[in-house]
């Protein structure tokens, strides 16, 4: 008869020493009278004697100094605590990082001025080349639709009216406000430099071409932003009507901001005609007709034969035959 | 230093336990470094009520499974391969070449060089829960109690894992024409 798990177990402390001195003597007087535990036991102590010939096979010495070195380090680290490490977080990590993140912002907000700065004054030129053509009397355009503010000057009332428009942060409820009147030449430029993407729709209305696409497109994607709203509220104040009556710093900062725009940055021959054509427009508007004629010559010069060139033609022509202002 | 005096100690078991747990000395030597990198980083968990050796058992046993685990993903067991314990020491004889061994046998040193790798033969033939209790129990002198603790089982089962295991080493030392007659003395590792 085999033993059992539970006299096997108690062999097994046997063996190992693992009994208590009256469970060892017990077992030792069971032993006496059991030639099957007597056996199991002596096939565990000879498994031993056999597997204790296994020799002790010395770790190695490679990596021990590194491991010492290791730990020496963690031990630095723990006695410095973490006190050591919040105070180090808050004096030197927290500025960094915030000084990092006024950084980042500010160069990310100059770079999205820049870029809408310089879409609008795309979106503003490229519709101006197509729209050199006179536009049809009957047609309701945005420029029809602000000219009234010129009489803002004229009227109380109306000038109440603009002035309350002009506090509003849409330039399109501004034109919306203003009832329908006929136009002026003088307002035309206006009407543009105040809101080109909607000055862009209905002049394309008027002509064919792919400029005109292209300025619906351009008009298009320019970004509707709150800068681009700020721009074309300044820009507002210096339309042909508020040209009379508004602060001429604005037109002129228009026009500073295209002359920078055209020396400083890369354009394409027809963005470069386009904005061209608007300095113009600008420049007649401030009634700085000599720089304006020699932009409108340059355009006529550098452009020949194009539709840039055909338009700065018509618009020194219309200048000239019109009286100063 | 506190930590340089225990690594002293006891580095030299733990590396004999993870070389008869792995069968391979490049992959033991590899164990015992990160066994003992997480010893220093795991100090905060240790703690006191626990024998030392019986945490560092743990995170070396650990260590052992998680690597076995990641290798048998990679091959596949085959009684031709060399085993690694031995072509780790340059010896590229397959288990069956020890059966029929004709050479003679001098002297006790050369028997003892002579079914070492027998020995480490059978060691790992065993399932690894069963090697890894012999181990403990035989080598490094863990009770059966700490035992359960190292490898999360409970001591009864811990028993009945060492029980199958001496067993399975009886059969195959009498298969491999080792007894345990030639010990010099009745001497043991442990216990």
């Amino acid at each position: 008869m085999s033993p059992t798990d539970h006299d096997q177990d108690k062999l097994l402390g046997y063996a190992y020493g693992e009994l208590s001195s009256p469970e060892a003597k017990s077992l030792e007087a069971h032993l006496k009278n059991c030639p099957q535990c007597s056996r199991a036991l002596e096939d565990i102590r000879k498994v031993r004697r056999t597997m204790a010939q296994l020799p002790t096979v010395p770790a190695p010495e490679a990596g021990l100094d590194s491991l010492l070195a290791y730990a020496q380090q963690a031990a630095r680290r723990a006695q410095a605590g973490p006190a050591a490490h919040s105070h180090l977080w808050k004096w030197v990590l927290l500025p960094s990082t915030g000084l990092l993140a006024m950084v980042l912002l500010i160069v990310v907000t100059t770079r999205v001025a820049e870029e809408t700065h310089l879409s609008l004054l795309r979106s503003v030129a490229a519709p101006k080349v197509a729209t050199s053509s006179p536009l049809p009397q009957a047609e309701p355009s945005v420029a029809s639709e602000i000219a009234p503010a010129a009489k803002a000057v004229e009227s109380p009332k109306e000038k109440e009216t603009a002035a309350k428009a002009e506090r509003k942060p849409s330039a399109k409820m501004l034109i919306l406000k203003a009832a329908p009147q006929a136009p002026r030449p003088s307002a035309r430029a206006a009407a543009v430099a105040e809101h080109p993407e909607d000055f862009a729709q209905p002049a394309s209305k008027d002509e064919s071409g792919a400029q005109a696409g292209r300025a619906r497109q351009k008009s298009a994607v320019a970004p509707q932003s709150a800068v681009a709203s700020q721009e074309s509220r300044g820009v507002a104040a210096a339309s042909a009507p508020a040209i009379q009556r508004g602060p001429r710093d604005a037109l002129d900062r228009e026009i500073a901001r295209t002359q920078d725009t055209l020396r400083t940055r890369t354009l394409a021959s027809q963005e470069r005609a386009g904005l061209l054509n608007h300095l113009c427009e600008l420049l007649y508007a401030a009634n700085r007709s000599s720089e304006a004629d020699s932009t409108c010559d340059q355009v006529i010069r550098d452009f020949p034969g194009s539709a840039a060139a055909d338009s700065a033609r018509q618009l020194k022509e219309k200048n000239q035959r019109a009286p100063a202002r | 230093m506190a930590f340089e005096v225990l690594v002293r100690r006891h580095r030299t078991p733990v590396f004999n336990y993870i070389f008869r747990f792995t069968g391979d000395r490049a992959r033991a030597e590899d164990i015992l470094q990160e066994t003992w990198l997480k010893v220093v980083r795991s100090a905060q968990d240790y703690e006191p009520k626990a024998r030392f050796t019986t945490w560092l058992y743990t995170l070396a046993r650990n260590q052992c499974v998680d690597r076995a685990r990641r290798e048998k993903l990679r091959q596949a067991d085959s009684l031709d391969a060399p085993r690694p314990a031995f072509a780790s020491q340059g010896d590229n004889r397959t288990p069956a070449d020890f059966l029929v061994d004709p050479s003679p046998v001098p002297d006790q040193a050369a028997h003892n060089l002579r079914i070492r790798p027998l020995l480490e033969q059978a060691l790992l033939s065993l399932p690894e829960e069963q090697r890894e209790v012999f181990l403990l129990r035989e080598y490094s002198g863990q009770s059966f109690r700490e035992i359960a603790e190292v490898t999360g089982v409970s001591e009864n089962t811990a028993k009945s894992r060492m029980r199958y295991a001496l067993e399975a080493l009886r059969r195959q030392l009498e298969q491999l024409g080792v007894e345990g007659d030639w010990a010099e003395d009745e001497r043991t590792v442990t216990g």
